[in-house]
C-alpha cells in the first residue's frame, strides 16, 4: 500500500478532520544509528536487539545494526541492546550517532535479579516503563510484574495487599489497564490473587499517572498498558512456571519463515490445596469457598513482506468462586460467581512511506459477569432469553496513520470506534438482610442492566523536536458517544513540552483536560439536569529528569488535578413500564462531586555497584473530594506519604537476594462514631469533621526474595521462595467496629506469608 | 466480576478462612446503656402546596408552610430509670452525611429536658423557606420531592451521648402520591403498650409479630410474588406531571417497604434479634441464668423504610 492510498484510507475514516496529517507523510526521517555489536573478544553477536525509543532491529550475524529512525534523538536518550546469554546493556547516546561499539557481557547465571531499565521518556508524557526482567524480580510480588509496578511512584498502597490499581489516590474506575491499547475489565483474579498475565507474556508495561496519549480515553485517572511479549523468531523456547497456588506454561518459537508464535496458559489449584489442607488438618468445612482461575494469551506475529507485520493476540481471564452450603454433601446447593474475560485482536501493520506507518486494529471482547445458584442456573436454562444476556459484548476498530509531517514534526492521527452490545444482566440471589445501613434497599440489586453504547473517538497527536532541545506535543482527542439514542461529547486538548536543560538534564511540563462520558449509566431524565455532566479532570504536571549516567535516572513530578462530573453511580430499583415484564431493574443514579488532587512523585533508578540495583521512590498525594454542599473531604485513598524501595543483588553460585520495603501514611478513618438511624434499626457510621484528619496508624512492610537458579544444558531452573512481610509486622488496615460504632478493633493486615515458586526456562 | 460481587466473595473466602464470629460482648440486642432505640416523626410523609418556579428555583418553589409535625423518641438507660435528660433536634437535607449544627441549611429545633425519659417529643413546625432553602440546594429537585434529615442528640445523665437520625419527607402535589394508595396515611401508629408476659423458659414468640406481618402486606397476588422474589418491595405508581404540564417518564417505582422488627432486651436474650415482620417465625426469649422469677424488660421496635416506627414494651416474668 502506498503513501497515497493509504492517506485515502485513513481520509475515508476519519473525514475531514485529518487531511492535514494525511497528506503530509512525507519529509525527513532522522539520520539511522549504525554500529556493532560483539562480546568482550571482540566476537559478533548476532541476533542482538537494539532498542532505541520506539525503533528496534537486530544485528546481523556479523553484529553489525543499522536502526532507522523517524526522527532524531533528544539529548539523553538512552540505546538498549538485550541478547540471549548477555546482559543487557543500556547506554546514553551521546554525540556520536554512527559506527557505534557495543561491547555486551556474558549473562550472569548466578540469580534472576532485578535489571533497572532506564526511564523511556516518551516525546512529551510522564511515562514509566519496566520490563519484563525488572518486573518479575522484585520481591514481595511473587514475580507477579503487575504488582511490581504498584511500587513505582504514582500508585497509592493497595489495602490488604490486594491487587488494586490505585493511581494517585483516585478512585479505581478512574484509571484502567490496556493490552496493547486495549482496554480490559481487570487484571487480578478474584481482586487479590495474581494478575491475570504470565510474566512471561509481559514484554513491556507502560504506565502514565496522569496526561496520558491521546490515544486513550475514556479516563480521568491513569493508564497502565501492558505490551505483550511478540514471540522470538529464532528456534523455540518455553518455560514452566509452578508455585503454591498455580501453575503455568510458556512456549515460544517460530513457525515457517515469518511468522513467531507465543503462548502462555495458567490455571490455579487453590481448591485442590484447600481440600487436601481441609483433609490433612481434618477441618470440616473449610472448603465452603473454592476459588478456581485461570487465564491464557496467545500472539502470533506475521510478516508477510517487508515493511508490513499481521499479528493476532487473544487474552482472557476466568474466575470462577464457588460457595457450597455443604461440602461434605454431593448434592449440596452451590452458588457460584463467574467473571470471565476474553478479548482478540488483531493488527496489521503497514509501512506507507519513509517513517509512516498505518495501523489497523479492530478487536473485539466479552465480558461475563454473574452469580447464580444452581436452581437459577436452571430456570435461567429452561427460559428462552437466557443465553446471552449476562454478557457485554465489545467491539472495536481502531485505525492510526503515524508518519514525520516536516523536518520537526512527526503526526499521529486516530480514530477508534467502539460498539458495546447491551444487556450485562446480574443474576442474583435474594438475600434479605434485616438490617440495612442506609435504611432503604435491603436486599441485592436483582437484575442491573446497561444500555447499547456505541462511541466514536478522533484523535491527533503531533510531536515537534529541535535540534536544541526542545518537543511539543499537542494533542486533542474527541469522543463522541451515544447511549440509547442520547448523545455525550467531549472534546479534550492536551500539551506536553520538553526541554532539554543541560546533557542529561530535561524539564517537562504538560497539562490537559481528560473525559469520561456518562456511557451506559446515563439516564433520559437525569441528562436534562445541566449539572449532570461527564466526568472531567484537568491534569497539570511539571518535572524534571536527569539522566545521571547510563545506571542512574532521576526524575522528580510535580503534579495537579481537578475532577468534576457525574461519574459514580448509586442504585435504586425501578419498574420499566414500557417493557411491561413485571421484572424490576437496577437503576443507576449519578452523584455528582468534584476532587482535587496535587502531590509530588520522585524516583531514583541505579545500579551502583555491578550486582546491586534498584530503585526508590516517594509520592506525596493530597486527594479531596466533595458533593455539593459538603464540606471537602480526604479522599479514602489519601495516603499523603508513600516512600518505597527495592533493590537486588546477585550472590555468586547462582543465589540473588532482593528486598523491598513500604512506609506510607495510613489512609483516612473518618468515622469518630455511631448515629441510630430508626429507619433501619441499625447505627450509620459518623464522620469526624475533615480537619480532624483521622487517618489508620502508619504503614510499613519489608519482603524478602531469595532464589538460586541451577543452570543447565537445556534449561535454567529458578528457585525462590518470596517473603511478604518478613518481619510480621502487624499493619492497621481498617477498624472493626461494634454495632454502633463506639468501640473498634484493629484489622490486621497480611502477617508474615511465604510463597514458594520454581521456574523451568528451557533456552 | 464487579466490585460488590468481589467484597462479598473476598469478605466469605476471608470469614471462611480466619473463622471470624461475631463478639457476644457486642450484642446490639442487650441494653447495657443509654440508648435510643427508636425515632420517628409522625406524620413521616406530608403533601405541601407548590408555586411557580423563581430564579432560584427552576422547577417551582413549596408555597405553604408544611402542617406542624411530632419527633417522638424511644429512649432507654436501664442504669438511670428516671432522671432529666437534655435532647436536641436538627433538620438538614438527607444528602448530607450530617447535620452541621452551625450551618445555615441546618434547621436546629427547640431543646428539651424530659423529666421522665422513654417517650420523648418534640414539635416541629417547618417554614416554607425551610424548605425552599432545601430544594435550591437539593441535586435531584426532579422528583417532586424532599428527603429531610432528622437528628436527635441525646445528653445522658453521665455525661455521655448518643445520637439518631430518621427522614421525613415532603412531596409536592404533582407527585403521585402514595397516599392515594393507602400508604403514607397508614404509617404504623405510634404506641407503647405495657404489657405482661408471663413465659416458660425458653418458650417461641410468634403469634403477636404475625399480627404485624399480616397488617403490612394487603397486596394483589402478582405483588405478593414479587415481595417474595426481592424480599418485601411493594410497587407504588410514582409517575409525576410538572408544573409546565409536562408529564415524566410514568413509571411504577419499587418502594422498599421492608419493616424490621427489632428485638432489646435489658438481661436477657433474642434470637434472632431483628428480622423482617413477615417471617413467619417470630423469636425466641431466653431469659437470664438464675432470673427465675425476676422480671426483665423486652422491647419491640417496628421501622419501615420511610420513617414509620412504632414500639411495645413488655415485661417479661419468667416461670420457674
Amino acid at each position: 500500500m502506498n503513501r497515497a492510498r493509504a492517506a485515502t484510507l485513513l481520509g475515508c475514516i476519519v473525514g475531514a478532520a485529518l487531511p492535514a496529517a494525511a497528506s503530509a507523510v512525507e519529509g525527513q526521517a532522522g539520520a539511522p544509528l549504525t554500529g556493532r555489536v560483539s562480546d568482550a573478544s571482540g566476537a559478533p553477536v548476532a541476533g542482538a536487539r537494539v532498542v532505541c525509543g520506539e525503533a528496534s532491529t537486530w544485528a546481523d550475524a556479523e553484529g553489525v545494526f543499522a536502526l532507522g529512525l523517524s526522527e532524531t534523538p533528544p539529548p539523553g536518550a538512552t540505546l538498549r541492546v538485550e541478547a540471549k546469554g548477555y546482559e543487557p546493556l543500556i547506554v546514553a547516546l551521546g554525540a556520536a550517532r554512527t559506527d557505534l561499539t557495543l561491547v555486551l557481557s556474558p549473562a550472569r547465571a548466578e540469580g534472576a535479579g532485578v535489571t533497572v531499565s532506564g526511564k523511556r521518556a516518551a516525546a512529551g508524557q510522564t511515562r514509566h516503563s519496566l520490563d519484563r526482567e525488572t518486573l518479575r524480580g522484585v520481591a514481595g510480588t511473587g514475580g507477579d510484574p503487575l504488582r511490581a509496578l504498584t511500587l513505582m511512584p504514582g500508585f497509592s498502597r493497595s489495602p490488604y495487599g490486594a491487587g488494586r490499581l490505585i493511581v494517585r489516590g483516585a478512585r479505581e474506575n478512574s484509571s484502567a489497564v490496556f493490552v496493547d491499547g486495549m482496554r480490559v475489565p481487570h487484571v487480578f483474579h478474584f481482586g487479590l490473587g495474581p494478575s491475570v498475565f504470565a510474566p512471561d507474556m509481559i514484554d513491556r508495561i507502560d504506565f502514565y499517572p496522569g496526561n496520558y496519549p491521546a490515544r486513550y480515553g475514556q479516563l480521568t485517572g491513569g493508564v497502565i498498558d501492558v505490551a505483550l511479549r511478540p514471540g522470538e523468531a529464532d528456534h523455540w523456547q518455553g518455560a514452566v512456571d509452578v508455585d503454591l497456588a498455580d501453575a503455568g506454561g510458556f512456549a515460544q518459537g517460530p513457525v515457517g519463515e515469518a511468522t513467531v508464535v507465543a503462548v502462555s496458559v495458567r490455571r490455579s489449584y487453590v481448591d485442590g490445596v484447600l481440600n487436601a489442607g481441609a483433609n490433612w488438618f481434618e477441618i470440616e468445612d473449610a472448603t465452603n469457598v473454592v476459588p478456581v482461575y485461570w487465564d491464557y494469551q496467545a500472539r502470533v506475529d506475521h510478516t508477510p513482506k517487508a515493511g508490513s507485520r499481521l499479528s493476532l493476540m487473544v487474552v482472557g481471564s476466568r474466575d470462577d468462586l464457588t460457595f457450597l452450603e455443604d461440602p461434605s454433601s454431593p448434592d449440596t446447593e452451590r452458588l457460584t460467581a463467574t467473571s470471565h474475560w476474553d478479548r482478540i485482536k488483531a493488527t496489521y501493520e503497514q509501512r506507507v512511506g519513509p517513517g509512516a506507518t498505518l495501523t489497523i486494529s479492530p478487536s473485539l471482547g466479552v465480558d461475563t459477569t454473574n452469580m447464580v445458584s444452581d436452581e437459577e442456573l436452571e430456570d435461567a436454562a429452561a427460559s428462552e432469553d437466557s443465553s446471552d444476556d449476562d454478557r457485554r459484548q465489545e467491539a472495536t476498530l481502531r485505525v492510526e496513520l503515524t508518519g514525520p509531517l516536516t523536518a520537526e514534526w512527526r503526526g499521529l492521527a486516530g480514530l477508534e470506534l467502539v460498539s458495546r452490545a447491551p444487556g450485562v444482566r446480574l443474576v442474583t440471589p435474594s438475600v434479605p438482610q434485616a438490617r440495612s445501613g442506609d435504611g432503604g434497599f435491603s436486599g441485592r440489586v436483582p437484575d442491573a442492566e446497561q444500555r447499547a453504547l456505541v462511541l466514536a473517538s478522533p484523535y491527533l497527536e503531533a510531536t515537534g523536536r529541535w535540534p536544541f532541545g526542545l518537543s511539543v506535543v499537542p494533542a486533542v482527542r474527541a469522543d463522541v458517544a451515544s447511549v440509547d439514542g442520547t448523545r455525550d461529547l467531549s472534546f479534550d486538548p492536551r500539551v506536553t513540552v520538553r526541554q532539554s536543560l543541560s546533557p542529561g538534564l530535561t524539564g517537562k511540563l504538560a497539562l490537559g483536560r481528560y473525559s469520561q462520558i456518562l456511557g451506559t449509566l446515563r439516564r433520559e431524565a437525569l441528562g436534562e439536569d445541566p449539572r449532570v455532566v461527564p466526568a472531567r479532570a484537568w491534569h497539570y504536571g511539571a518535572g524534571l529528569e536527569w539522566q545521571a549516567n547510563a545506571a542512574t535516572t532521576v526524575t522528580s513530578d510535580l503534579w495537579l488535578s481537578r475532577r468534576v462530573g457525574s461519574g459514580r453511580a448509586r442504585w435504586t430499583l425501578a419498574v420499566d413500564e414500557a417493557a411491561d415484564d413485571g421484572a424490576a431493574r437496577g437503576e443507576p443514579q449519578m452523584v455528582y462531586g468534584q476532587t482535587r488532587a496535587y502531590g509530588w512523585e520522585f524516583l531514583l533508578k541505579t545500579a551502583p555497584a555491578a550486582r546491586v540495583s534498584g530503585w526508590l521512590s516517594y509520592s506525596l498525594a493530597r486527594v479531596e473530594q466533595r458533593r455539593p454542599g459538603d464540606a471537602w473531604q480526604r479522599a479514602p485513598f489519601d495516603g499523603t506519604h508513600r516512600l518505597t524501595t527495592v533493590w537486588n543483588t546477585r550472590l555468586p553460585a547462582g543465589w540473588g537476594v532482593g528486598v523491598s520495603g513500604t512506609l506510607a501514611s495510613g489512609y483516612p478513618a473518618p468515622i469518630e462514631g455511631g448515629v441510630f438511624d430508626a429507619r433501619a434499626g441499625a447505627y450509620t457510621p459518623l464522620r469526624a469533621p475533615a480537619e480532624a484528619d483521622r487517618r489508620l496508624p502508619m504503614y510499613h512492610q519489608v519482603d524478602l526474595r531469595v532464589e538460586k537458579t541451577w543452570t543447565g544444558e537445556v534449561a535454567d531452573t529458578v528457585g525462590y521462595l518470596d517473603l511478604i512481610n518478613v518481619g510480621n509486622v502487624s499493619n492497621t488496615e481498617g477498624w472493626d467496629w461494634d454495632y454502633r460504632y463506639a468501640a473498634p478493633r484493629p484489622i490486621r493486615g497480611v502477617p508474615v506469608f511465604p510463597a514458594l515458586g520454581l521456574q523451568v526456562r528451557f533456552k | 466480576m464487579s466490585a460488590p460481587w468481589l467484597a462479598l466473595g473476598v469478605g466469605l473466602l476471608l470469614g471462611v478462612m480466619c473463622g471470624c464470629a461475631p463478639d457476644p460482648e457486642l450484642d446490639a440486642s442487650v441494653i447495657k446503656d443509654l440508648r435510643v432505640l427508636g425515632l420517628a416523626v409522625e406524620r413521616p410523609g406530608e403533601v405541601v402546596a407548590v408555586g411557580p418556579p423563581d430564579d432560584t428555583h427552576p422547577l417551582y418553589v413549596f408555597a405553604d408552610d408544611p402542617p406542624p409535625t411530632t419527633l417522638t423518641a424511644l429512649v432507654v438507660d436501664p442504669r438511670a430509670p428516671a432522671g432529666p435528660l437534655r435532647v436536641s433536634a436538627r433538620m438538614c437535607l438527607a444528602e448530607h452525611e450530617t447535620c452541621d449544627p452551625g450551618a445555615a441549611n441546618t434547621v436546629s429545633l427547640a431543646e428539651d429536658a424530659p423529666a421522665v425519659p422513654e417517650i420523648i417529643a418534640l414539635p416541629v413546625q417547618l417554614r416554607a423557606a425551610h424548605l425552599n432553602a432545601w430544594l435550591a440546594e437539593e441535586y435531584w429537585h426532579g422528583y417532586d420531592r424532599l428527603f429531610v434529615r432528622v437528628e436527635l442528640t441525646v445528653a445522658g445523665l453521665n455525661g455521655e451521648r448518643v445520637h439518631a437520625q430518621t427522614v421525613v419527607t415532603y412531596y409536592g402535589p404533582t407527585f403521585v402520591r402514595r397516599a392515594d394508595r393507602g400508604a403514607v396515611d397508614e404509617r404504623l401508629p405510634l404506641t407503647n403498650p405495657t404489657d405482661l408476659r408471663v413465659l416458660q423458659r425458653g418458650a417461641t414468640v410468634a403469634e403477636a409479630i404475625n399480627v404485624l406481618a399480616d397488617r403490612s402486606f394487603a397486596l394483589a397476588p402478582g405483588q405478593m410474588l414479587l415481595m417474595q422474589l426481592l424480599g418485601n418491595y411493594v410497587f407504588a405508581d410514582v409517575s409525576y406531571t410538572l408544573p409546565t404540564g409536562d408529564q415524566k417518564y410514568p413509571r411504577r417505582h419499587l418502594e422498599s417497604y421492608a419493616e424490621i422488627v427489632s428485638l432489646y432486651t435489658v438481661h436477657g436474650r433474642v434470637d434472632p434479634p431483628a428480622f423482617v415482620a413477615t417471617e413467619p417465625d417470630g423469636f425466641r426469649y431466653t431469659a437470664p441464668e438464675r432470673a427465675e422469677g425476676l422480671p426483665d424488660t423486652l422491647y419491640i421496635v417496628v421501622h419501615d423504610a420511610l420513617g414509620g416506627c412504632a414500639w411495645a414494651r413488655w415485661t417479661m416474668v419468667n416461670a420457674p
